[in-house]
C-alpha cells in the first residue's frame, strides 16, 4: 500500500528546490524590492514548506484507505484520442478532424449503434462550425 | 441608478440574458457540467463582441446556474452543482414523498428572492466599498489577494495545506512569461509561445471543462433513479410562507459570498445550519423533507452571486471560482475592475446590476415552467454529451487567441486537474492564485520599494487601520487551519 501524500510530497519538494534554485538566476544585482526574483523565491519556498508539510502528515498518517484508481485506462485513451484531435487540427479543417474525433470519442464511451455514432459525429461539427463560424463570428480553425 | 439600470435593458439585451439562462439552465442541472465551466467557454466565445452583450449573456448563465443546480438535487439527489448540496437534504426527501413539483417551485421562487437580495445590496454596497478601496496601499491588495487564497484553500479542500499547495502552484504558473515591472521573462525556456504568458482562458477551459469530462469518464457509475414530476396543484401560501427565513438566509449568502475565496457550497450549508436552528417546529422534521431547508439553501446559494460579485467589482478580487471567470472576461474586455471602474467606466456597473436583475426574473420563469421537464434533459447519455464538451472546450481556448497553442494548453491544464481532483487537491485555489498571481506580484513588490524609499518603514507598511485588519484576518485564517480548536483543548487537558 503506497503512502499518497509522502510520494506527492517528495515529488513537489524537488520541484519546489528546483524552481528555487531557477528564480534565484533570475537576480540580477537589482535592488532586491524590485527584483523579478523576489516573489518567485517566496511562492517557491512556500511551496517547499508546505510539500515538507504534506511528507510529514504522510508520515504521521496511520489510517490507509485505499483509493479508488477509476477507469484510468479509459482517461488516457480519451488523452490521447484529443491529442490526436489536435494534431489533425492542425492540418485539417475543423469539420474533418471534429467528426473523427467524435466518432472515436462516442465509440470509446461505448456507443455502437452505429446510426447514433454517425448522426453524433456528422450533424455535431456542422451545426457548431454554422453557428459559431457564421452566427457568432467565431474564427475556427 | 434604477434608471440607469433600466435605460440598458433592451429587447436584446433582455434575448442575451434569455439565451445565456437557457444555457445556464442546461448546465447548471447537468451534473458534471458546470456554471464556471459554462461561464469560462463563453468569455472565450463572446470575446469579440461588445462588451454589455457579452456581460448580459454571461450573467444570464450565471444566475440561473445557480439555480438550476436544484433540480436535479431535488430529482435525483446528485446536485447539479456544488452550491446545491444542501438542497438535495430535503429536496430529494420531499420529491420521493411525492412533493417534487413544490419543491422545484419552492427553489425557483427563494433562488429568485436570494439573487434580488444579493443584488440589492451590491447595488447599495459597491460604491461605498470602492471608496473605502481607493485608499488601499499596495500592500492592502497583496493582503487581500493572500486572505482570498487561504479562504479558498481551507474551504474547498479536506486538506489545507494541499488547498494551500494548489494555490501556490497557480501563483507560480501565472509568473511564467513577461515580467510586468521590469520585462524580463520568467521561467520561459526560450519558447515564444510562453513568453505570452499563460492566457487565463485556457487554464480555466482546461481546469473546469476538461478535466471535468476527464474525471466524470474515469467514474464508475451507479444508475440514479429520476423520480417524477406530478401535476399536483400546490397553494401558494406554502411556496410563499417563508419571507422572513429567505431574508436572513440571503443575508448569510451575500456575506459568506463577499468573503473572497468562499462562495455558494459554504453559504447554502451555513444557511441550512442556521435554519435547523431557528425553525422552531418545521411541519416534516430536516433530513426528511422540510420545506425551510430548501428555502434556506437556495435563497442563500443564490444571495451568494451578489456578495461575490462585491470584491469583484470593486477590488477586482474574485469572491468565487465564476466571478473569477468573470474577471478574467472584464481584462479580456480592456476593463479594469477595482475602485476605479466606478469613475471610470460607471455603466459596466449598472450592466452587471441589469443582468443579474433580468436573469433573476427569468429564474422564476424558467423554474416555474420548464424546470420539471428538465428531468427529460437530464437523461442525455454522457457518452453523446461528453464528446461535444470536449470540442466547444476545444474551439474555447482556440477562439479567444487563435493560437492552436492555446488548445494545447487548455489539455495540458485538463489533465493536471484531473490529476489534482484525483488526488483530493481542489482546483478553485489555483484558478484563484492564476488570477490573483499578477496583482500580488506587482504589488507587493511595489510595497516593498515603498518600504526602501521610506524612513519609517513600519508605519507606512503595518500601522493603518486597513493593513491591520488584513493583516489580523491573513494570519486568523492560516492559525485556524494548522492548529484546530479540538487539538488545543486537548493540549490544554494534557
Amino acid at each position: 500500500m503506497k503512502n499518497n501524500e509522502i510520494v506527492e510530497g517528495s515529488i513537489l519538494s524537488v520541484l519546489s528546490i528546483f524552481f528555487i534554485i531557477e528564480s534565484l538566476k533570475l537576480h540580477n544585482n537589482q535592488e532586491l524590492a524590485l527584483s523579478p526574483a523576489l516573489f518567485p523565491l517566496i511562492i517557491t519556498s512556500m511551496g517547499l514548506f508546505l510539500s515538507i508539510l504534506l511528507i510529514f502528515k504522510g508520515i504521521k498518517k496511520t489510517d490507509y484507505i485505499r483509493s479508488d484508481k477509476g477507469n484510468i485506462r479509459l482517461v488516457l485513451l480519451i488523452v490521447a484520442l484529443s491529442f490526436l484531435y489536435l494534431i489533425l487540427l492542425e492540418r485539417f479543417s475543423f469539420i474533418l478532424s471534429s467528426v473523427i474525433y467524435l466518432f472515436l470519442f462516442t465509440f470509446i464511451l461505448g456507443e455502437r449503434k452505429w446510426w447514433l455514432l454517425i448522426l453524433i459525429s456528422t450533424l455535431t461539427p456542422v451545426l457548431i462550425w454554422y453557428l459559431f463560424a457564421n452566427l457568432l463570428g467565431v474564427y475556427l480553425p | 441608478m434604477i434608471k440607469e439600470i433600466f435605460s440598458i435593458i433592451d429587447l436584446n439585451f433582455i434575448f442575451l440574458v434569455f439565451v445565456g439562462s437557457i444555457a445556464g439552465l442546461f448546465v447548471g442541472a447537468m451534473p458534471g457540467l458546470s456554471v464556471t465551466m459554462a461561464t469560462a467557454l463563453l468569455v472565450s466565445i463572446t470575446f469579440t463582441w461588445e462588451v454589455n452583450s457579452a456581460m448580459a449573456l454571461i450573467m444570464g448563465v450565471y444566475t440561473v446556474g445557480v439555480y438550476s443546480g436544484a433540480v436535479t438535487a431535488i430529482l435525483i439527489n446528485i446536485p447539479g452543482a456544488p452550491s446545491s448540496v444542501a438542497t438535495t437534504l430535503d429536496g430529494y426527501p420531499m420529491a420521493k414523498k411525492g412533493d417534487a413539483l413544490l419543491a422545484l417551485k419552492v427553489a425557483a421562487f427563494y433562488s429568485f428572492i436570494g439573487t434580488i437580495i444579493g443584488l440589492v445590496v451590491l447595488g447599495i454596497s459597491a460604491k461605498e466599498v470602492a471608496k473605502l478601496a481607493l485608499a488601499f496601499t499596495p500592500m492592502d491588495y497583496f493582503l487581500l489577494s493572500l486572505f482570498g487564497l487561504t479562504t479558498v484553500g481551507s474551504l474547498t479542500s479536506k486538506n489545507f495545506t494541499k488547498g494551500m499547495i494548489s494555490a501556490m502552484v497557480g501563483v507560480f504558473i501565472s509568473m511564467i512569461g513577461m515580467d510586468p515591472i521590469v520585462g524580463i521573462s520568467r521561467f520561459t525556456y526560450g519558447s515564444v509561445n510562453l513568453q505570452r504568458g499563460i492566457s487565463i482562458i485556457p487554464a480555466l477551459i482546461g481546469l473546469f471543462g476538461f478535466s471535468e469530462v476527464l474525471y466524470q469518464i474515469s467514474l464508475k457509475k451507479e444508475k440514479k433513479e429520476m423520480l417524477n414530476v406530478s401535476r399536483e396543484k400546490n397553494s401558494l401560501k406554502d411556496i410563499l410562507g417563508h419571507w422572513a427565513l429567505s431574508i436572513r438566509s440571503s443575508i448569510i449568502g451575500v456575506i459568506i459570498g463577499a468573503l473572497p475565496g468562499t462562495g455558494g457550497p459554504i453559504a447554502a450549508l451555513l444557511s441550512y445550519e442556521h435554519a435547523k436552528k431557528s425553525t422552531k417546529s418545521p411541519k416534516v422534521p430536516f433530513g426528511e423533507g422540510a420545506i425551510e431547508g430548501i428555502v434556506a439553501s437556495e435563497a442563500a446559494n443564490n444571495a451568494c452571486i451578489g456578495g461575490a460579485l462585491i470584491p469583484m467589482l470593486t477590488l477586482a478580487m474574485p469572491g468565487d471560482a465564476v466571478t473569477a471567470v468573470i474577471l478574467s472576461a472584464f481584462y479580456v474586455h480592456g476593463l479594469r475592475p477595482g475602485p476605479l471602474l466606478f469613475t471610470e467606466t460607471p455603466e459596466m456597473f449598472s450592466v452587471i446590476l441589469a443582468g443579474g436583475f433580468v436573469g433573476s426574473i427569468m429564474i422564476l420563469l424558467l423554474g416555474l415552467t420548464v424546470a420539471p421537464l428538465l428531468s427529460k434533459v437530464v437523461a442525455i447519455k454522457e457518452r453523446h454529451l461528453f464528446p461535444i464538451v470536449v470540442v466547444l472546450c476545444v474551439i474555447g481556448s482556440y477562439a479567444a487567441s487563435t493560437h492552436i497553442f492555446d488548445v494545447f494548453l487548455m489539455l495540458i491544464f485538463g489533465i493536471v486537474g484531473y490529476i489534482m481532483r484525483r488526488r483530493d487537491y481542489a482546483v478553485a485555489p489555483m484558478v484563484l492564485g492564476l488570477v490573483l498571481g499578477g496583482i500580488m506580484d506587482s504589488n507587493f513588490r511595489r510595497a516593498m520599494s515603498l518600504i526602501s524609499a521610506s524612513d519609517n518603514l513600519l508605519n507606512d507598511l503595518f500601522f493603518r487601520p486597513i493593513t491591520i485588519i488584513l493583516t489580523i484576518l491573513v494570519i486568523f485564517s492560516v492559525v485556524s487551519n494548522f492548529i484546530s480548536i479540538s487539538s488545543i483543548k486537548e493540549k490544554l487537558k494534557k
